[in-house]
């Protein structure tokens, strides 16, 4: 009786009704939408990052990398050390959840160009095995490394944009690449430019070269490698996976370490970071003006049914009964107000999603973004209970006033 | 459900009641050193003009104000000084209240109205439906039960009213100036029905007022001058 009356009430005063939910609604829909935002950002970011190179997860000698995190930067300065390493992958391939493994030699050294020179940071890597974990290139010029491992002579190399630009060469021209061997002497090997590519990021474009997995063995005097990267066939089963190859590597000696991609990702912590930052932000502000704006309209429709709440109270209403009423209109308010706002984004999220909006590259990256908005179901619900909280809040301050009426006083009340 | 008043003992008792409120530094005695009693059955008017405190006795008697001075007592228990639970619990299964404005919630049905009365009791629902049909039919109201207030004339808004106070089977109700929204006519057929169920169910009746036509029908009127009683008068049996 008590929910249905409440529901009445909520109706009473229609226009100031209407403009709470109008409030309710804007405010769910912003979150939904910001949510669905940066739900697709963390996908997209985090798939662009998988099958940029990192892979979903890899396992290396737990001696090497200093810790930083990018396994780019954290392994190149130190020769491979993974010996053993075919043994190890045809263990983990052998696992029904993962799709391919590829072998990887992180590498440091200059590249020269006549009198230019630069100093870059390479991956080795076997570009079959690559493109069947989904690794893939973004290729501005020329074409891919071949996927057999090159003779001796007929070494390639793929550049980063800004390493090309800086170097003064094109697809086709000869540089030379010198790094320190695994014996700790230098090497120099003629590479020839097959393409030009970018990492998404510019810092990393300035930086970054990637050759075979052959080319940088024979250019370090070592069969090893640094790593071992591992494809899956599903994102969501990474921790698991990762947990099984750790026990299944654990008796290996020297040990090895399994790490999935998010532990060796910096940038993407801390764009996700900054995101969550933001969303908490929004929320924030989005929540304060609700609970304002709703805690106004419980005031007044508290004030104008004091003599109503007096009427209910000589009858042997308590006041524990009058404050559940209150709080069942906000609920009810909560859930009208939020439901419509759910419509209204799913619409608007469908409409973005259809039209395709680009938008300008993210700060650090090189390709522009679609705007996308990806809402799960379960997000609606939450939006609703999130503003039901909110609503049952700003029920706080008409509450008190509630429990100190007093009977005589609110039936003479005009 | 509902307890009726022992047999011998007053349902509604003031010994030397009164009650004062402060207006800033100002206290004001709205009614002083009331005793009276009020036994089970009785249908009581408490006359006299505005501000002569009929409303702030009636609010004492009914257990809706505390007595600054003196004790108000119900069926033998002190209300004056119980527990807001058990006056709330008092109000709610044994007094039933009308008003002068009906005091109707708007966005309920007749039926809802008077079946909020029950609900308050915790009857259950299909017990709720006929109780409160068969209250609606006493007052004459059953073919209006699904009709809200705004809906509803001043005499059919005070004959819900009426239900609403008579649906739990109350043993008093307390009525404050039940007639003074109604022409004369509709007043005359209120104050039937009152006399009427006052005399079907035993019911005590309370009502507060200075409308002649029911001070000139009751069987007792407790004169009300200045806070204190002027007369006590019983006019036959009740």
């Amino acid at each position: 009786m008590l929910a249905a009356l409440a529901l009445r009430n909520l109706f009473r005063n229609r226009r100031r009704t209407m403009l709470s939910m109008v409030v309710i609604g804007v405010g769910v829909v912003s979150l939904l939408l910001t949510l669905g935002f940066i739900r697709y950002s963390f996908d997209g970011l985090s798939d662009a990052i998988i099958r940029g190179g990192l892979a979903h997860l890899e396992v290396a000698p737990a001696s090497v990398g200093d810790g930083t995190g990018n396994p780019i930067i954290d392994r190149a300065g130190s020769p491979p050390a993974f010996h053993g390493w075919q043994a190890v992958r045809d263990r983990i391939e052998s696992r029904a959840d993962v799709q391919a493994t590829s072998a990887a030699v992180q590498l440091a050294g200059v590249l020269l160009n006549g009198d230019r020179s630069m100093a870059f940071m390479g991956a080795a890597v076997e570009p079959a095995r690559q493109r069947s974990m989904g690794i893939a290139v973004k290729l501005r010029a020329g074409e891919a490394l071949p996927d057999d491992a090159p003779v001796a002579g007929d070494d390639r190399v793929l550049l980063g944009v800004d390493l090309a630009r800086a170097l003064h060469v094109e697809v086709g021209d000869s540089i030379v690449a010198m790094v320190g061997t695994a014996a700790g002497t230098l090497n120099a090997v003629d590479l020839t430019v097959a393409g030009i590519f970018t990492t998404g990021l510019q810092e990393l474009d300035a930086r970054m070269a990637q050759m075979h997995l052959a080319t940088a063995q024979r250019l370090m005097g070592t069969d090893d490698v640094t790593s071992l990267l591992v494809g899956l066939k599903d994102r969501a089963a990474t921790e698991t996976v990762a947990r099984a190859i750790r026990e299944d590597v654990a008796t290996i000696t020297p040990a090895l370490t399994v790490a999935d991609w998010e532990s060796r990702a910096p940038f993407y912590r801390q764009v996700r970071g900054l995101y969550i930052g933001i969303f908490v932000f929004l929320g924030t502000i989005i929540g304060l003006l609700v609970c304002l704006s709703a805690s106004n309209t419980f005031q007044m429709s508290v004030l104008e049914r004091v003599r109503e709440f007096g009427t209910l109270l000589a009858m042997g209403t308590d006041r524990g009964q009058l404050a559940r009423l209150v709080v069942l209109e906000a609920v009810w308010l909560g859930v009208i107000g939020g439901a419509i706002g759910s419509i209204l984004a799913a619409i608007i999220a469908f409409t973005i999603n259809s039209i395709g909006i680009q938008m300008p590259p993210p700060p650090a990256a090189v390709d522009p973004l679609t705007l996308l908005v990806l809402i799960k179901p379960t997000d609606f619900l939450y939006a609703i209970v999130f503003m039901v909280v909110l609503l049952a809040i700003a029920t706080v301050p008409p509450i008190l006033k509630i429990l100190r009426l007093q009977v005589v006083e609110a039936l003479s009340h005009v | 459900m509902t307890a009726r008043a022992t047999a011998g003992v007053p349902v509604f008792e003031a010994r030397g009641a009164s009650k004062t409120y402060q207006q800033g530094a100002i206290t004001v005695s709205a009614v002083s050193d009331i005793s009276l009693s009020i036994a089970a059955g009785d249908f009581v008017v408490l006359a006299g003009p505005s501000g002569s405190g009929k409303s702030t006795l009636l609010n004492l008697l009914g257990g809706l104000d505390r007595p600054s001075q003196g004790s108000v007592s119900f069926a033998g228990a002190d209300i004056g000084a119980s527990s807001e639970a058990d006056r709330v619990a008092l109000r709610r299964d044994r007094l039933g209240f009308i008003f002068q404005a009906f005091n109707l919630v708007p966005v309920l049905s007749a039926f809802e109205n008077v079946e909020y009365a029950l609900w308050l009791t915790g009857q259950p629902r299909a017990e709720r439906k006929a109780r409160v049909m068969k209250a609606l039919d006493d007052v004459g109201l059953s073919h209006r039960a699904s009709h809200r207030p705004d809906h509803l004339s001043g005499g059919e808004r005070q004959r819900v009213a009426l239900a609403r106070a008579l649906v739990h089977d109350p043993v008093a109700i307390v009525a404050d100036e039940p007639t003074a929204s109604l022409d004369s006519h509709t007043a005359a057929d209120v104050l039937m029905l009152f006399r009427t169920l006052n005399e079907a169910r035993g019911t005590t009746f309370l009502v507060a007022t200075h409308d002649p036509s029911i001070v000139a029908v009751a069987p007792r009127v407790i004169r009300l001058v200045d806070g204190r009683v002027a007369s006590d008068t019983r006019v036959g049996p009740s």
